[in-house]
């Protein structure tokens, strides 16, 4: 018995240190952290942690950075609730706070090898997609996928995250990008105006080979599917990340239930086919 | 069924015995129903209880649970683990059944949960065979009798019980108490009580069983039944607090007075209330009441069942008894069935 007692607790956190932080849009930040021991998450692109601080709670974030960003590892934070709204207004590089994880199954990026890749990003959502993007496009993976095509869109001119990132993205003669604003808000934008559907016709894609990963607000998913499918895509090759509220990360408290499937277990990635079979999915 | 005989006074003995090492937990009176409590003296003890108001569960995953403690000057925190050594005493079979769920559900895919685990290892389980009560529908849902999840099972036999082995220690304790063994007539009177039990269950599945109820549900989805009972039910979670199989939670911080130590806690949490499936932006993937209930009603029938090999329900019919405008499984099932 005294041995199972030692025994670890699935909820103590280990602690991190905040060794970055910046401003994205008024409700945006971006977090860099490190373990004092130097260690890596040891994540994949689409995981999550719960970040967690003592006395104010836990909160599960999607984790934004790649693996093959060694020694630290970034999350950008929306703040929504108690946890996010103190790390983004009491905290400040130096802190630390609790993490526990990496949770749930991540992209089966060695799948996508061969593929091209069309990343397609709403608001919030390109954080996750993010982590998978920038593990597509490091020196050392580059080679293993064909084209990348990043469709990524937001509310108006004020709301782009990682916004200098995009701006390579831009610049990359290996990297197709399109942004659209939902809504033109600001007289500097010329881009495309129209929710994240409209750039798929846009997009000279070869459904024979491209894979398609999709994040972003709930709502976009059934239109998003409609639009690939209008384009002759193949439900197996169409992936995304759903978005439930994962509290214990484990497999236990319930909350990301979707029929049969816990989502910080099975999930939260899924392709088209498993997603179809889950009444309340999207 | 090998076993022991145990008069009324070897019973008394026998939790005698136990409350010199265990604190045990066993069925009370409270005011016009019955409830596990600690005991202090063996004649605290309802034998002839009917169901207890909260299932025992309680005492391996209580209402609210501290995970951890923690500082926050220092931002040390450390897991907190009860292995108090308890008996429950006197589970129904369904509660026993009810057990065996949450042990798998706190150890499955390698994610043992030892805040669940540390207690459960230290408990001792000693069952009791029953007969049926109002609400009750445990034929439906197979789990009339307890094979297995015991250590001791008692089967009333007249004025004394048969005590079944369920496991080695309570095999050990039997003996510390130098119980007779029974004789093939003691047997006998076992099996008649439990067939007796068998023809009383009245309430039950009209169509469907402990296996092909997930079938009927998966087909019943989009049945018109969901959206009436949603001009009933409440959403009041009272049938998730009652429930023996329900295991979600929330998890909480608890700052102490001087604003630095403090409590993670564990705290019972329900399908049915309208947060539970809410997410940081807004958005509500169960808004709706009837949403809720069919995920509770399939969750019990229907979405654990392949991890479960069997429904989780386990037919206690405590949720019927407390939901105020008394929605029933077995009426919703025989409903969808029709």
């Amino acid at each position: 018995m005294v041995a199972n007692i030692q025994e670890k607790s699935l909820y103590l956190p280990r602690l991190a240190k905040m060794t970055k932080k910046e401003r994205f849009t008024e409700k945006e930040m971006f977090f860099e952290f490190r373990f004092d021991d130097g260690s890596n998450l040891n994540h994949r692109p689409g995981q999550f942690v719960e970040l967690s601080i003592y006395g104010i709670g836990e909160a599960p974030i999607s984790i934004s950075s790649s693996p093959t960003q060694q020694g630290y590892f970034e999350l950008c934070v929306r703040a929504v609730g108690r946890v996010t709204n103190y790390l983004h207004k009491n905290l400040d590089v130096g802190s630390y706070v609790g993490i526990r994880g990496p949770f749930g199954n991540g992209f089966p990026y060695e799948k996508f090898k061969g593929y091209d890749m069309l990343f397609i990003c709403g608001g919030l959502g390109v954080a996750p997609l993010r982590s998978l993007i920038n593990y597509t496009l490091d020196k050392t993976k580059r080679n293993e996928f064909g084209k990348v095509y990043i469709l990524y869109g937001c509310k108006n001119n004020q709301e782009w995250l990682y916004q200098k990132e995009v701006e390579s993205w831009l610049n990359r003669a290996d990297v197709e990008t399109y942004l659209t604003v939902d809504k033109c808000t600001d007289s500097n934008w010329k881009g495309n105006v129209g929710v994240i559907t409209t750039l798929i016709p846009k997009v000279n894609f070869d459904v024979n080979k491209t894979i398609a990963v999709i994040c972003g607000p709930p709502v976009m998913y059934k239109f998003v599917v409609l639009e690939l499918k209008n384009r002759n895509f193949k439900e197996e090759n169409i992936y995304m990340s759903l978005e439930r509220k994962m509290k214990c990360g484990v497999g236990k408290c319930g909350h990301c239930q979707i029929n049969n499937v816990y989502v910080c277990q099975s999930g939260p990635v899924f392709d088209l086919p498993t997603v179809r079979k889950l009444q309340e999915a999207i | 069924m090998q076993g022991y005989i145990l008069t009324m006074d070897s019973l008394r003995n026998l939790v005698q015995e136990l409350m010199k090492t265990y604190k045990v937990v066993a069925p009370v009176k409270k005011e016009t129903r019955f409830d596990f409590c600690e005991i202090e003296k063996f004649d605290d003890i309802r034998l002839d209880y009917d169901t207890s108001i909260l299932p025992p569960k309680k005492y391996l995953s209580p209402p609210v649970e501290t995970l951890l403690r923690f500082k926050r000057s220092e931002n040390k925190a450390e897991p907190v683990f009860d292995t108090t050594p308890v008996v429950l005493f006197g589970l129904h079979p369904c509660d026993i059944k009810g057990i065996k769920h949450l042990d798998q559900a706190f150890s499955e895919n390698n994610n043992y949960d030892r805040h669940y685990l540390a207690k459960r290892e230290n408990a001792l389980i000693i069952g009791l065979e029953c007969l049926p009560y109002d609400y009750c529908f445990c034929s439906s849902v197979g789990s009339t009798f307890a094979k297995d999840g015991f250590d001791i099972m008692l089967i009333p036999i007249g004025d004394s019980y048969l005590a079944e082995v369920g496991s080695k220690k309570g095999e050990e304790l039997l003996k510390r108490i130098q119980a007779k063994p029974s004789q093939e007539l003691d047997i006998k009177k076992a099996e008649a009580f439990k067939s007796e039990k068998e023809k009383k269950i009245v309430r039950r599945f009209n169509k469907v069983n402990a296996s092909t109820v997930r079938d009927l549900m998966q087909r019943t989805w989009d049945h018109k039944h969901w959206k009436e009972l949603e001009e009933r039910c409440l959403a009041c979670g009272s049938c998730n607090l009652v429930c023996p199989t329900c295991f979600c939670f929330d998890v909480q911080d608890e700052v102490h007075i001087n604003l630095d130590d403090g409590e993670r806690r564990r705290i019972w949490d329900g399908c049915m209330l309208v947060d539970f499936a809410k997410v940081g932006s807004g958005e509500n993937f169960r808004e709706h009441r009837s949403q809720r209930l069919r995920h509770r009603i399939n969750r019990k029938f229907n979405y654990l069942y392949d991890r479960f090999n069997s429904p989780t329900c386990v037919g206690c019919g405590r949720c019927v008894r407390a939901c105020t405008v008394k929605i029933d499984p077995v009426e919703i099932v025989n409903e969808l069935s029709r």
